[in-house]
C-alpha cells in the first residue's frame, strides 16, 4: 500500500516539472524582464552597450534557455520565487499575506458543500422520484448553469442594497473596532454571502454525483440481500449504502478542493477581500509578472496534490482495489 | 446522470425510450440511418428540444438584432441614462444611456462566437491527439497522455487570465488560449475508443484489405468516435462561454466600448450595489444562464440520442 503511495507521489513530479517548465516559456514571453528599463532606448538611456552587456551576464540572460531554466527552478525550490514589480516585496510572502482570507472562504464554502450535498444526494437517491428528489435534481441542474459572478451581483442588489442586512465588501468592518463575539458576528455576517456563492456551485455538481452514487449502489444485489435479510430500509441505507457509495463520491470531493481555490478568484474580486485570488486580478492588471507566476504554480501544485490525495484515497477506501 | 435526471422530469418518457413505437417496431421496421434515428430519440427528449428552440432564437436574435433596433450599442444618449426597462428600452439602458437590449445582442455576438470557436479549436486538437496516442499506442501514447495529464493539472482560468494579459485581450487570442486549455476530455474520449477497437476484426479486415493508417483511421476508427466527441463539444460550448464571460467580468477579456455578457455584468457592478439598477445586472447574467443552461439541456439530449447501446431498435 504504501508502496503504491510513494510511486503514485513520484508520479506526480514529471508533472511539476512539465507544469514548470509551461510557466518558464510563459515568463520569457513576458515584455520587460529585469533589463527592461535598462534596454529601453526611450528610458533614461545613461546605459552603454557594453554596460548593459555586464548586466546581462550578471543576471544570467545570456546562458542558453535549459541554463536559464534550471537557474529559475532551483531558485523555486531554494523559496526565492522573484520580487513583485509592483511592490518589490518577495512573492512569496505577499502571497502569504493573502492566502488565509482564501483558505477560510473556501474552507467554509468546502464545508457548506458537503453539509449540504451529502443529505440532498443521498435523501433525492433514497427516495427517487419523489417530489423531493425532482425539486433537488432541477435546483442541481440550474445551480451548475448559473454563473457565479450574476448570483453574487443578485445578492448584493438583494440583501445589501435592497434588504440592507449584509456588507458588501471585505472581511470585516474597518471602522468599526469590534471585539470577541461581535467580531465574530461581524466577520460571519461579511462571510455569508462569498461563501453561499462559492458554495452553491459546488454543492450542484456534488449533489449530482452522491445521487448518482447512491443509485448505483441501491440497485447492488448486495442491498437486496440486506433487505432480505430482514434490514429496514433505514438500516440497509446506513449500514451497506453509505459506504460503498462514498468511495466514488470521496474521490470528486477531493478535485472540488482546488475548484473552489480557483472559483475564490471570482467571488473574491466581486466582494473585495484580499484573498489570493484578488491578488492575481490585481497582478494582472498591472502586469506583475512574478506574482502571477507564483500564484500560478501554487493553484496548479495544489491540483496535482488534491489528485493525488483522490488516487490514494480511492485505493485506500475500496478493497477490490488492489495495487502492488 | 443525465438519464436519471430525465426519468424524474417524465416518468411516462422511460416507457416510450424503451417501447419507442409500441408493437409498431415488432413488426419490419424500415432500415433508419444513425441521423434519423438519433433525432427521433432526441426529440423525445422535450427539454432538450425547446433548449434547442431557445438556442436558435438567441441565436437568430444575436444576428439581426442588432441590425434591426433603433439603437447602437455604443451610441450615447445622456438624455436616456439610467432608464428601467421600458417599452422604448426593454432592458432599460446604462448611465451613458446606452440601450441594454442592443448591447446584450450584440454582446451574444461575442459570447456565442467564442463558445463555437473554442470547441472547434478544442474537437481539432483533442480528436488530433486521441486519435494519434490511441492508434499509435506504446511511446507516443505515453507520451501525448503525460501532455493530458499536465494540461489537466494547470488551474485554466489563471492560465487564461495570465496569457491574455500577456498576449493582449484580443479575439483570436482569448479563442485560441480556451480552446489550447479545453481539448483534453476530448483527447482522452477519442483515445478510449480507438484503444478498445484498435485491435477489433473489422480493422484488421480493413488492414489486410491493404488500407493505409490513414484510411483505417478515418474510415474506421474515427466515425466510431462521434457520439462522445459531439456531447462532449455541445456541453464544451457552455464551458467556454462562461469562462469567457468570467474574464469578462474580471476586466481582462474584451475591453470596452466592445460589450460582451461578462463585460456588461462588471460594468454594472456599482449601479447595481450602490444605486439599485438591477436591470444593469439582471439581463446580461440571465443572457449567460439561459444559454448554458440550453447548452446542458441540448447536451445531455443528444447523450441520450447519440448513446450507442439504444440504438438497433
Amino acid at each position: 500500500m504504501s508502496h503504491y503511495v510513494i510511486r503514485r507521489a513520484l508520479q506526480a513530479i514529471p508533472l511539476l516539472i512539465g507544469i514548470s517548465v509551461i510557466v518558464f516559456v510563459l515568463l520569457q514571453m513576458t515584455p520587460g524582464g529585469p533589463l527592461a528599463i535598462a534596454e529601453n532606448p526611450g528610458g533614461s538611456g545613461r546605459v552603454t552597450q557594453e554596460q548593459l552587456e555586464r548586466l546581462r551576464a550578471k543576471y544570467g540572460l545570456d546562458d542558453p534557455l535549459y541554463m536559464r531554466y534550471l537557474h529559475w527552478a532551483g531558485d523555486l525550490v531554494r523559496g526565492d520565487w522573484g520580487t513583485s514589480f509592483n511592490t518589490g516585496q518577495p512573492v512569496l510572502a505577499m502571497i502569504g499575506e493573502r492566502i488565509p482570507a482564501t483558505l477560510l472562504l473556501t474552507g467554509l464554502a468546502f464545508l457548506v458543500t458537503l453539509i449540504l450535498a451529502f443529505p440532498i444526494g443521498i435523501i433525492s437517491a433514497a427516495r427517487q422520484y419523489s417530489l423531493f428528489d425532482y425539486i433537488a435534481t432541477t435546483a442541481a441542474f440550474l445551480g451548475i448553469a448559473v454563473p457565479s459572478f450574476w448570483l453574487a451581483l443578485m445578492f448584493l442588489y438583494v440583501f445589501t442594497f435592497s434588504l440592507g442586512w449584509l456588507p458588501a465588501v471585505g472581511l470585516g468592518d474597518p471602522r468599526q473596532q469590534y471585539e470577541g463575539f461581535a467580531a465574530v458576528v461581524d466577520r460571519a455576517r461579511h462571510l455569508i454571502m462569498p461563501v453561499s456563492v462559492l458554495a452553491l456551485v459546488s454543492t450542484a455538481s456534488l449533489t449530482r454525483y452522491v445521487r448518482a452514487a447512491m443509485l448505483d449502489v441501491l440497485g447492488q444485489d448486495y442491498m437486496r440481500t440486506a433487505r432480505g435479510k430482514g434490514l429496514t430500509e433505514r438500516a440497509a441505507l446506513m449500514r451497506h449504502a453509505l459506504k460503498n457509495a462514498a468511495i466514488p463520491v470521496v474521490t470528486i470531493l477531493a478535485l472540488e478542493i482546488p475548484d473552489l481555490f480557483i472559483g475564490s478568484v471570482i467571488v473574491e474580486s466581486i466582494f473585495a477581500i484580499s484573498g489570493m485570488g484578488r491578488l492575481f486580478v490585481e497582478s494582472a492588471d498591472l502586469r506583475d509578472y512574478p506574482v502571477l507566476m507564483g500564484i500560478l504554480l501554487i493553484a496548479s501544485f495544489l491540483v496535482i496534490l488534491f489528485n493525488l490525495i483522490a488516487d490514494i484515497l480511492y485505493s485506500r477506501l475500496d478493497p477490490r482495489i488492489r495495487y502492488r | 446522470m443525465s438519464k436519471t435526471i430525465k426519468r424524474t422530469r417524465d416518468a411516462s418518457a422511460v416507457a416510450t425510450a424503451v417501447w419507442p413505437d409500441g408493437a409498431a417496431t415488432l413488426g419490419a421496421a424500415a432500415p433508419r440511418s444513425l441521423w434519423s434515428d438519433a433525432w427521433r430519440q432526441f426529440r423525445r427528449h422535450r427539454l432538450a428540444l425547446i433548449s434547442l428552440a431557445v438556442l436558435a432564437l438567441m441565436g437568430l436574435a444575436v444576428i439581426i438584432g442588432p441590425e434591426v433596433l433603433p439603437y447602437d450599442p455604443e451610441r450615447i444618449d445622456f438624455a436616456a441614462k439610467n432608464q428601467p426597462p421600458s417599452l422604448a428600452h426593454p432592458m432599460g439602458t446604462d448611465e451613458l444611456g446606452r440601450d441594454q437590449l442592443v448591447r446584450v445582442l450584440d454582446g451574444g455576438r461575442i459570447s456565442l462566437a467564442v463558445g463555437l470557436a473554442v470547441v472547434v479549436i478544442a474537437m481539432t486538437i483533442g480528436v488530433a491527439v486521441g486519435a494519434i496516442a490511441g492508434y499509435a499506442g506504446g511511446l507516443a501514447d505515453n507520451a501525448l497522455m503525460r501532455l493530458v495529464d499536465t494540461f489537466y493539472s494547470m488551474p485554466s482560468l489563471f492560465v487564461i487570465i495570465l496569457v491574455v494579459t500577456l498576449v493582449g485581450p484580443r479575439f483570436a487570442t482569448i479563442v485560441l488560449v480556451l480552446g489550447l486549455l479545453r481539448w483534453m476530455t476530448m483527447a482522452r474520449l477519442v483515445r478510449g475508443t480507438f484503444l478498445s477497437l484498435r485491435e477489433k476484426e473489422f480493422v484488421e479486415a480493413a488492414r489486410s484489405l491493404g488500407a493505409s493508417h490513414v484510411r483505417i483511421v478515418v474510415r474506421h476508427l474515427l466515425p466510431n468516435t462521434l457520439s462522445p466527441v459531439i456531447v462532449a463539444a455541445t456541453l464544451g460550448i457552455a464551458g467556454a462561454i462562461l469562462t469567457e464571460s468570467a474574464l469578462s467580468f474580471l476586466g481582462v477579456g474584451f475591453q470596452p466600448p466592445q460589450a460582451t455578457w461578462g463585460r456588461m455584468l462588471q460594468e454594472a457592478q456599482r449601479a447595481v450595489v450602490n444605486d439599485g439598477q438591477w436591470w444593469r445586472g439582471f439581463f446580461p447574467g440571465l443572457m449567460i444562464f439561459l444559454t448554458i443552461l440550453a447548452v446542458n439541456f441540448v447536451g445531455d439530449g443528444l447523450r441520450d440520442a447519440l448513446d450507442p447501446r439504444r440504438f438497433g431498435r
